[in-house]
């Protein structure tokens, strides 16, 4: 008689496939003795009727594993099969046992390759791949590659688990929740492919594919887990490369692969998984015992008959009666500090996994990563300030760096200038209200675009004529104590309302124009052009300006947060509701405006060339196109200098570090990352790298963390200095005065002029 | 430190077990004898000192409470490895047969009514818990008075079986 061990029985809603593979060899053998192996009493599967016995082992955790290889090996040498529906076991028996005939998972190097991200394989594979990026990079890396992916991107764990981030701050706990959960820095991020999910199964014997098939999910949970899908043969164009693969890898055991198809029918790589999948069963019901197939090839006999009775399976919820000699875990006491679940993960895979990548205690060493050194601007502008005598916290302007900016920035406008519609630049004075930058703007040449009456007050005062201002926004009235600036350059309604007010009032702006609201992307702002009637009415507000005023449109989604394809997505978009409000108004668009909200790397990089060339494709008498980089400009122009409070050790170790700044004074420390120096003996500046630290803040706010996962050296000592970058923009303008004791703001720091590296 | 961990008084519930402990502290081997400042720097203890630092706490609430053993059938194939793990560890108390294991718990009395906290995995035993994996089929308390269990009479330092027919 055949005996099989099969190990993995949880069947909760993210299942292991030990029942399904079990249930398909029962199918094929009814004589068959079939052992269910779990590590967890509370792993519902040992309560199915498909097993005969039980081998119910304490968790990871607390088993012996030298005894434990033991047994199993004493078992297969009786003459038993293993089959493992264990990620981690697998590569665990790979590892100790590996090569036995009857342990039916593949060696060690066979596994080698297919480890996540497992890119290596798609040489073989006529699949595309998504982009992924280990989160050993640098933050500023990391940052750049979900902005890139337009935030949608996936943080997965070493072996399962896998995490929606669509912003730096989710991105930071998701990291933190997989790094504590796995005890591992072994994670990374890939790219989300828009696509339906697909799976292909095989089943192979020392290289040789003894079955394989396609799989397509009809349901799925919340989870993403299987709940329903239709089966097929492998077609000839998968399984020719995977037939190549699987024996270039001398594969034994099941194996998964995970698909994307996308909505051109290409298919992508997800992953490849080391084992049957849990709805193995669902195939045998279509005709494929790809379990059975495997038991049969490691016994030298002929695959067994396979009927099928449906081409496609789904999953119901079936009660089974508990087993009396194993019975059901007690409930956990419920407590306020956190939400009880169970999963298969209790059975302590992350202290297997722990000990597979043989950590010394605690997590692996993260390289450093620190951020790059200065540049030559920055150096030049740095050393014009006394750090040893420098009242902290301040911030620090760097008058070289912003003026290469502002000319890097007019530079490019001129270059793309000569076209149909003429590229002109502009600042937003709300990302930095202040004279040195309203100066730089002027002398550059820029426009000054503004949100309120207050704002037109300070680009006036700070020399722009009215004829070189723009006005957005929703409260661009407010106060209304002033008497509304007239003669403006431009001037974009936020409402049909305000449209249709503002052309009942002539000489406010020599363009007028409207902000478009785009379907698909949540957004306060704007004129939502998909409503039908308020569509029609901005078609009759447009067609109600005056004849000699210029109609234009304006478009603003900040691309740091929405990422760059997106953003290209929507300025087309844009474009495209432009070329209708035009055919349904009869008046032209003769001007747009691109609103800011740019990293300062995503708008060197943008191809300017490229926007105009679309635009004036799109709209035919486009004469003019307004580029406002926000941020980007002055952003990375400021540093904020702080000093160490103290240092907090625990066993020993440095843990974390308080600062003599808060949020207060860096308001989105926490919305992307800032890179760090720190001032050592020699007075040069030493980027701080990946580790485990926290820089907290001097106030008394919860979320008061200036840094996280930073490596602070031992040797840091209450006095050094750091200088933290990015730390302008908004992280100027946005500053807030809590904390100061209501004392004058200390050093600049908020809102008035900072210290500056003149 | 408990009420920091636990919030009791805050949820209105009498008596409020020290759930907290399971995940404060690993289940593992520890020398013994252990003194106190040993203990709460240790990061793993074993149920003897589960149940020592539930029962201070328990205490320090004014809860009436006692030490009580439990004999738990979790069959040889667990054991073994319980074995293992603590095998050669100088001072470590032997607690496993080969079936059954030798288990600190806490009593917590209520009247003449007694419930039963396992503080290593922070939850109550029940009295009808006398069959499957972890089965409990004996119990001693350490307390001055006799109290009911479910159908059971706990009575003074004598072990009560839950199963009829266990013997060890």
């Amino acid at each position: 008689m055949t005996t099989v061990y099969v190990s993995g029985l949880h069947s909760g809603p993210s299942p292991s496939a030990g029942v399904g593979t079990a249930r398909a060899i029962r199918a094929a053998y009814p004589d068959a003795r079939i052992v269910g192996v779990d590590y967890w009493h509370g792993s519902s599967g040992l309560h199915h009727e498909v097993f005969d016995d039980l081998w119910l082992l304490p968790s990871w955790e607390y088993l012996d594993r030298h005894a434990h290889s033991k047994a199993i090996r004493a078992r297969l040498d009786d003459g038993a099969f293993f089959i493992s529906t264990l990620d981690l076991e697998v590569r665990w028996l790979a590892e100790t046992l590996g090569g036995h005939e009857r342990l039916l998972v593949p060696k060690l190097s066979s596994l080698q390759p297919t480890l996540k991200p497992a890119q290596s394989l798609t040489d073989l594979l006529p699949l595309a791949v998504p982009e992924t990026l280990s989160l050993e990079r640098s933050d500023a890396e990391i940052y750049e590659f979900c902005r890139r992916h337009s935030w949608r991107c996936w943080l997965k764990g070493p072996f399962h688990d896998a995490i929606f981030v669509a912003d730096w701050r989710t991105l930071l706990a998701a990291r933190d929740f997989l790094e504590h959960r796995w005890q591992s820095n072994n994670l990374f991020l890939q790219a989300h492919v828009r696509a339906t999910e697909e799976s292909v199964c095989l089943a192979a014997y020392e290289g040789e594919i003894l079955g394989a098939i396609h799989m397509e999910k009809r349901l799925t949970t919340a989870e993403g887990k299987t709940w329903a899908g239709r089966v097929i043969a492998l077609p000839d164009y998968l399984l020719t490369p995977i037939q190549r693969l699987v024996r270039r890898l001398g594969w034994t055991g099941g194996a998964e692969i995970e698909l994307f198809k996308d909505c051109d029918a290409e298919r992508w790589f997800n992953e490849w998984n080391p084992r049957f999948p849990a709805w193995i069963y669902g195939a045998t019901l279509a005709g494929f015992n790809l379990p059975a197939q495997l038991i049969a090839r490691a016994q030298g006999l002929p695959a067994p008959q396979c009927v099928a009775t449906s081409d496609s399976f789904t999953r119901v919820v079936l009660e089974v009666p508990v087993r009396l000699e194993i019975g059901l875990p007690l409930p956990t006491e419920p407590d306020h500090s956190e939400v009880v679940s169970t999963s298969k993960y209790d059975a302590g895979l992350p202290e297997l996994l722990h000990t597979i990548e043989a950590q010394p205690d605690g997590r692996q060493r993260l390289r450093a990563q620190p951020p790059t050194p200065f540049d030559a601007d920055t150096r030049a502008d740095l050393s014009a300030v006394d750090f040893a005598a420098i009242k902290t916290p301040a911030r620090v302007f760097l008058p070289g760096v912003a003026d290469a900016l502002f000319g890097k920035f007019t530079h490019r406008i001129v270059k793309y200038a000569g076209g149909r519609a003429a590229p002109t630049g502009a600042y937003s004075i709300k990302t930095a209200p202040y004279p040195e930058y309203i100066a730089l703007a002027r002398r550059h040449g820029l426009l000054a675009e503004c949100i309120s009456q207050a704002e037109v007050e300070t680009a006036l005062q700070g020399g722009f004529l009215p004829e070189e201002i723009v006005l957005n926004g929703p409260g661009k009235w407010w106060p209304r104590t002033r008497t509304p600036a007239k003669g403006l350059y431009a001037l974009f309604c936020d409402s049909v309302e305000e449209l249709t007010a503002v052309a009942r009032s002539p000489g406010l702006a020599r363009v007028v124009g409207a902000r478009l609201k785009l379907p698909s992307i949540p957004s306060r702002f704007g004129i939502p052009v998909d409503e039908p009637d308020t569509f029609d009415a901005l078609v009759q507000a447009v067609r109600g300006l005056a004849v000699d005023v210029v109609f234009g449109i304006h478009f603003h989604l900040a691309s740091s947060a929405i990422g760059i394809t997106r953003w290209w997505d929507a300025f087309e978009a844009v474009l495209a509701w432009g070329r209708a409000i035009e055919c349904a108004s009869k008046r032209r668009v003769t001007m747009l405006d691109l609103g800011g909200g740019w990293h300062p790397e995503d708008f060197a990089a943008l191809d300017l060339g490229a926007a105009l060339r679309a635009a004036e494709e799109a709209l035919p008498s486009l004469g003019r196109v307004l580029f406002e980089p926000g941020k980007a400009l002055t952003q990375p122009t400021m540093l904020l200098t702080t000093r160490i409070l103290e240092v907090r050790r625990a066993k020993g170790s440095i843990q974390d570090a308080i600062v003599d700044t808060c949020i207060a004074e860096l308001p989105l420390a926490n919305f992307f990352p800032h890179p760090i120096w720190l001032r050592g003996l020699d007075g040069e500046w030493h980027g701080l790298g990946r580790g485990h630290q926290q820089l907290y803040g001097r106030i008394c706010m919860e979320d008061d963390r200036i840094a996280s996962n930073l490596a602070l050296p031992e040797t840091l000592a209450p006095g050094d200095i750091l200088l933290i970058g990015d730390a302008g923009g908004y992280n100027r303008s946005m500053a807030y005065e809590f904390g100061r004791g209501g004392q004058e703001d200390v050093a600049g720091l908020a809102r008035a002029a900072c210290i500056a590296a003149h | 430190m408990a009420a920091s961990y636990a919030f009791r008084r805050t949820d209105g519930t009498p008596i409020a077990a020290p759930t907290f402990l399971a995940r404060r502290y690993k289940w593992g081997p520890n020398p013994w004898p252990i003194a106190w400042c040993e203990a709460v720097r240790a990061d793993a203890i074993d149920c003897g000192v589960f149940s020592a630092f539930a029962r201070a706490i328990l205490s320090a609430q004014g809860v009436e409470c006692y030490s009580a053993q439990v004999m738990q059938l979790f069959g040889p194939e667990t054991t073994a490895h319980w074995r293992q793990r603590w095998a050669g560890r100088p001072g470590a108390f032997n607690w496993i047969d080969n079936d059954l294991v030798y288990h600190e718990v806490v009593i917590v009395a209520s009247g003449d009514v007694a419930e039963v906290f396992d503080p290593s995995q922070g939850q109550w035993l029940s009295p009808t818990a006398d069959t499957g994996y972890g089965a409990v089929v004996g119990i001693r308390a350490k307390c001055p008075k006799s109290l009911l269990w479910g159908r059971h009479t706990l009575s003074t330092d004598q072990w009560i079986l839950t199963v009829p027919g266990i013997s060890w």
